[in-house]
């Protein structure tokens, strides 16, 4: 069987196991009643937890902000760059997670055509995060703040591009409003055209690791703010290689961070 | 609950699960999407054309939930299954004629959970039903070349990273 004909069958296979699980629909009463409920319970332990904070607060004179488990302050990268719709570009990702404790970079590399990056993601998630910075450092990658406006609303897709940085402009204190947040980076336009009118030589003009990372290297500095008054930045780096392929490689900007 | 509703309950909740659970790969947010897609589809039943074909209806349904609901990925490390036994339970519902074994379906489960969610909608919708292009197309409200190209890229990666 050719590889192609393989992979269509793994993957017939694979959406066509049948679970343990068959799901059943809970009624909308239990579930309207549930819903109803949860604000009540939420109120009912947040007053519980008040209570107890305030008896520990009189009994020993403080409240401890750092009794929180490492792992609530940290935070997962995951970044990729996609190609344009109609190409045929592939996406590459990384995830990181970092910490206050450890450290893990490059991992499980992919590759996207400089070419046709269409943009580059990076995905948000964790606790107690209120908001974050953003920064281009060279002005060649442009936060697109529709998408980011429209991620933060549950929508993913579509919209007009309408607000970029300027090189070398920073954004602030954007707010996190869900547990996972889509910050969508592309390309300046000046660059891609200067490259689209050049098409037919653009093999002789962009050749190397250095032609490809004039037009599209960057490297974006994300800052995160707990909601403990710290800050911890990490600095994306996006990059390509010699047959114009992307990287991205993070690391740590703050000398007490570490990264796993 | 209407009558009508519920007999189409009845019928495809197997069929829902298995998507939900194909697309959100853990029990957790599947479930989720799983009661949320029906009781969407219950909300909305007034509006539904019989012409239109229920599954594909609720399908759709239940992938723009998915892809509208962020949340719904934040548990994609977690385990597909409650228990042990869940596991074995699952390994031998793979028919002996698959092309699985289960290290390839834990090889193949990892792949997919870390493609973007947007391919993984894409690929998931193609191979479950074997819908079309076209189909998919109107599902997910997007055009007929961009269900192309995802389902090139998802294609691309996962053979890549499998070797092959």
């Amino acid at each position: 069987m050719k590889n192609i004909d393989l992979l269509e069958k793994k993957l017939q296979d694979f959406c066509n196991v049948s679970p343990p699980y068959k799901f059943s629909l809970r009624l909308e009463e239990e579930k309207v009643k549930s819903k109803n409920i949860k604000p009540f319970v939420s109120v009912a332990c947040a007053a519980l937890v008040l209570v107890c904070a305030l008896a520990f607060a009189v009994g020993f004179g403080k409240t401890d902000i750092q009794s929180n488990k490492p792992e609530e302050f940290g935070f997962v990268i995951n970044a990729h760059a996609e190609g344009a719709e109609n190409n045929i570009a592939t996406v590459g990702t990384e995830s990181t997670k970092v910490s206050k404790e450890y450290s893990l970079i490059n991992k499980d590399y992919e590759k996207v055509s400089a070419l046709s990056v269409d943009h580059i993601a990076l995905e948000l998630t964790g606790n107690d995060i209120v908001s974050y910075d953003l920064k281009a450092k060279n002005g060649i990658l442009h936060f697109r703040d529709d998408l980011h406006r429209l991620s933060a609303n549950n929508v993913i897709e579509g919209g007009r591009v309408f607000d970029y940085f300027v090189a070398g402009s920073e954004l602030y204190d954007l707010p996190v409003d869900t547990e996972e947040t889509y910050l969508f980076w592309l390309p300046g336009f000046d660059r891609i055209e200067a490259v689209a009118a050049t098409f037919e030589e653009q093999c002789e003009i962009l050749q190397t690791a250095e032609d490809y990372n004039k037009y599209f290297g960057d490297t974006i500095t994300l800052t995160v703010e707990y909601k403990d008054g710290t800050n911890k930045s990490v600095d994306i780096e996006i990059s390509f290689d010699d047959e114009a392929y992307a990287y991205a490689k993070m690391s740590a900007v703050d000398a007490n961070i570490t990264m796993y | 609950m209407n009558k009508i509703f519920e007999e189409y309950v009845d019928l495809y909740s197997e069929d829902l699960s298995r998507l939900c659970l194909s697309l959100c790969l853990n029990t957790q947010d599947a479930e989720d999407l799983f009661q949320d897609t029906w009781l969407k589809a219950m909300k909305n039943f007034s509006k539904y054309n019989s012409d239109y074909p229920f599954d594909k209806w609720l399908f759709a349904i239940c992938v723009n939930t998915y892809k509208n609901t962020l949340k719904l990925c934040y548990n994609k490390n977690k385990a597909i299954f409650n228990t042990l036994e869940d596991k074995e339970y699952y390994m031998n519902s793979i028919p002996d004629n698959s092309t699985l074994t289960p290290e390839a379906y834990f090889e193949l489960r990892k792949i997919i959970s870390d493609l973007p969610k947007k391919l993984r909608t894409v690929l998931v919708l193609k191979y479950f039903r074997d819908y079309s292009l076209k189909e998919i197309a109107e599902m997910l409200n997007i055009p007929e070349g961009t269900v192309k190209s995802r389902l090139h890229n998802a294609k691309s990666i996962i053979k890549r990273r499998l070797g092959e």
